[in-house]
């Protein structure tokens, strides 16, 4: 299973950001979640959620030096014991889909929060959970940004 | 200390180029929530006995403690002042995200003093803050400058509030924008951030805000979006925000047609929420907020493109019907002009719509308007006034001034004047409805709705209340209703999707860690609303600033299902009397010593007693 956003019904309102802050730290901060919004307005004039695909050949994990990032039961993790912070899965990713906040020594990452991902909160329906293989392949037409 | 709260409040004096911070003490922070509530307190500290546009006036910008939060519509800051249009207390309300970003930079308010030298923006960047250099900013609109600084500064992430030229010309209802299109619309606080020229206020933050119980504060904020999703209104709310009420308005027969001459617009399908849903192209939600009620909009007209966020209920009633104009790509044309000039729509289209029928009845001539055919119903020349006044040219240099000096230029357009305190009306006509008219006519800002909106009931009882039931009722409004100002939050969760009030102490005081009842919470927000009211007794206001505009005592309804209606002196009078009483003022509408001292504000009552008011 992956999540899957659809821009088109994000209103930019960082709901997702927050119920994922709260679940993984406990703290109310936008900037500590492993999903982002961008608001870019006035162009293109979207909403834009990003969040970790799951990917199944994960660039992250190829470019990660310590063997932090694994695929476990089909999700990416990234275990912060054996990460040394050196952001190459950053660099690698090609959907800008890992984070980083100062406070924090690893790259924050999306895990599906165990199976119950509390990012489909979302009040417009913009983000799904869905076998990876229903995901469209629209993806590869996005942009990094 | 707290939660909910940074603890910290940024003091720039800009005169000084002086960059410094002060920890509110707790007793303080609780007594006046955050929000409006600080705001007020703080500039009665800092002295009420000042010019507008000089160094002394504070302008103070407050999120509450539940800014920020997941707490339904957290995004929201009020902006605190003198204002230049009133010249008494004033506030003014921005959502999108700033008050959030502004905590998480580790700051609950910024306080601004003084008169900078030269043009500049303030920096404040994860708690380092900076004065910079803005001249190459000056003369930008409100929306290019935001666009400029997150090209500049390289992030496209930053909250910006910002001003237009409106703003730096001390047009006296200039705005404060934020988040391309969110604004502080009303009484003029763009125009005093100009005076003191700031051109904008750019944030950056990356900290946590700090929470006292956190498992009890998800419990309630999950409860809290469930039962906002199980709300049948919520999917209308979110395809068509405010602008539904445009139907609502004309059905009722309540929305201001032709400068309040008449309550129906014939037009009113043309410029209403079905008709936008046609061209909006994407929902724009404020910080935390599920009901994401703002909408964006885009027309094209050839090789132009426009594009708004909105326009809202208000915006299309006084900038679409009040002007006679029926379509919908004009009012946003005038919108989205409106927003980059940065002067409020509502105020904006209120005087436009006063010339116009000043216009058509000759008081007005293509002399006094620079050769505009000023008439209702024409987009050329709403377009085309609006710039002039937000340049200050021509007929522009007057109408910059506000109603008061329009009225006082023209004598003649005093008795269709709609405006209260000297701040023009918003969309809502309250012949058939005293006790909005009460509400407008006592709000501590001037004829704004914000404060009590009792339109719906009223036209529901009519004559079936009392005097009592209908003051209790305002009165109820003038403090749950700023309440969320002072908290941090949008009431419309609460209003429109039926959020239950108490919630909201529920959320005080998980967060806070300081117990707390809606009961207590609205008590506080009665003591400032007499503050408030202290700060507007001293500046002069009295029992006559309580009234209606004149043309709702004398011209009845002239069509519709409120035909015939207008006000009755007697029965406004009557109104008056029995509000004050409630209230505990007396009949000069004075808050009395007891009151005062119920309401922990001994030394405003002392400073009433000095100047000789009580």
């Amino acid at each position: 299973m992956t999540l899957k956003v659809i821009p088109e019904k994000c209103a930019g309102c960082h709901i997702c950001e927050l119920v994922c802050s709260l679940y993984h730290f406990k703290v109310n901060n936008p900037k500590k979640s492993r999903i982002r919004v961008q608001t870019l307005f006035p162009e293109p004039g979207i909403n834009k959620p990003v969040v970790c695909r799951q990917c199944k050949k994960p660039a992250c994990m190829e470019a990660c030096p310590e063997g932090a990032i694994t695929i476990e039961q089909g999700t990416v993790k990234l275990n912060p014991q054996k990460c040394t912070g050196c952001k190459k899965c950053l660099e690698a990713c090609p959907f800008g889909a890992l984070f980083t906040h100062p406070d924090i020594p690893y790259p924050l990452k999306c895990d599906l929060c165990n199976g119950d991902p509390q990012c489909l909160i979302c009040p417009k329906g913009a983000i799904v959970f869905v076998p990876r293989e229903d995901r469209s392949g629209s993806h590869r037409n996005q942009s990094k940004d | 200390m707290m939660g909910g709260y940074m603890n910290r409040i940024l003091r720039i004096d800009l005169s000084k180029e002086k960059i410094g911070e002060e920890k509110p003490n707790k007793d303080w922070a609780i007594k006046y929530i955050g929000g409006r509530g600080w705001g007020a307190r703080k500039v009665w500290e800092s002295g009420i006995d000042v010019d507008p546009f000089g160094p002394d006036n504070l302008i103070f910008f407050a999120s509450g403690p539940l800014t920020g939060l997941l707490v339904p519509s957290a995004g929201k800051m009020t902006i605190v002042s003198i204002s230049p249009a009133t010249r008494i207390y004033a506030d003014s309300s921005v959502g999108g995200a700033f008050g959030a970003e502004l905590k998480q930079a580790g700051y609950d308010a910024i306080a601004l003093s003084g008169v900078s030298k030269k043009p500049v923006y303030i920096m404040i960047d994860d708690g380092d803050v900076e004065i910079r250099d803005a001249e190459e900013y000056w003369g930008m609109g409100a929306l290019a400058t935001e666009e400029r600084l997150k090209k500049d500064i390289g992030d496209n992430g930053i909250h910006v509030l910002s001003i237009g030229p409106a703003g730096e010309k001390l047009v006296k209802f200039a705005c404060i924008t934020s988040d391309y299109g969110r604004n502080a619309g009303r009484t003029g606080m763009g125009a005093i951030m100009g005076s003191k020229r700031v051109k904008a206020i750019v944030v950056r933050g990356f900290k946590d805000i700090p929470v006292a119980d956190v498992d009890r504060f998800m419990e309630i904020a999950y409860d809290s979006f469930n039962s906002i999703y199980e709300n049948e209104f919520l999917d209308i709310w979110q395809r068509q925000g405010t602008l539904q009420v445009i139907a609502w308005a004309n059905e009722r027969g309540v929305l201001p047609t032709r400068n309040f001459q008449e309550t129906m617009f014939e037009h009113a399908e043309e410029i209403g929420g079905d008709k936008m849903e046609e061209v909006k192209t994407t929902d724009r939600a404020c910080f935390a907020c599920p009901m994401t009620c703002g909408n964006y909009c885009v027309i094209r007209e050839g090789d132009t493109k426009v594009v708004v966020e909105g326009p809202e209920y208000e915006t299309a009633a006084m900038l679409g019907s009040a002007c006679g104009i029926k379509d919908l790509k004009t009012v946003i044309k005038a919108n989205n002009l409106c927003d980059d000039l940065g002067i409020d729509t509502i105020s904006s289209g209120n005087l436009v719509g006063l010339l116009m029928e000043a216009y058509e009845r000759g008081i007005l001539t293509k002399e006094d308007t620079g050769g505009i055919e000023l008439k209702f119903g024409d987009g050329e020349a709403l377009l085309k006034i609006l710039e002039m006044i937000a340049k200050r040219e021509g007929i522009g240099e007057i109408v910059a001034e506000g109603v008061r000096t329009v009225t006082e230029k023209w004598r003649e357009m005093k008795p269709f004047a709609i405006q209260a305190k000297g701040l023009e009306q918003s969309a809502y006509d309250t012949r058939a409805s005293p006790g909005m008219a009460l509400a407008y006519a006592t709000c501590d800002v001037g004829a704004h709705h914000s404060r009590a909106w009792v339109i719906s009931k009223d036209l529901e009882m009519q004559n079936k209340w009392t005097a009592e039931e209908r003051a209790k009722l305002v009165i109820y409004h003038q403090h749950i209703r700023p309440l969320f100002d002072c908290l941090g939050v949008c009431r419309l969760e609460w209003i429109e999707l039926s959020v239950d009030e108490n919630i909201y102490a529920e959320f005080y005081t998980a967060v806070t860690g300081v117990k707390t009842t809606l009961k207590k919470l609205l008590e506080r927000s009665e003591a400032i609303y007499n503050l408030t009211r202290a700060i507007n007794i001293l500046k002069g206001m009295s029992r006559e600033d309580d009234y209606p505009p004149e043309r709702f005592f004398r011209e009845p309804v002239p069509t519709g299902p409120l035909k015939g209606k207008l006000l009755q002196r007697e029965e406004y009078d009557n109104l008056l009397d029995t509000y004050y009483r409630l209230r505990g003022w007396n009949s000069r509408g004075v808050p009395t010593e007891r009151t005062l001292t119920r309401l922990g504000l001994r030394d405003v009552a002392l400073k009433l007693r000095k100047s000789g008011k009580i």
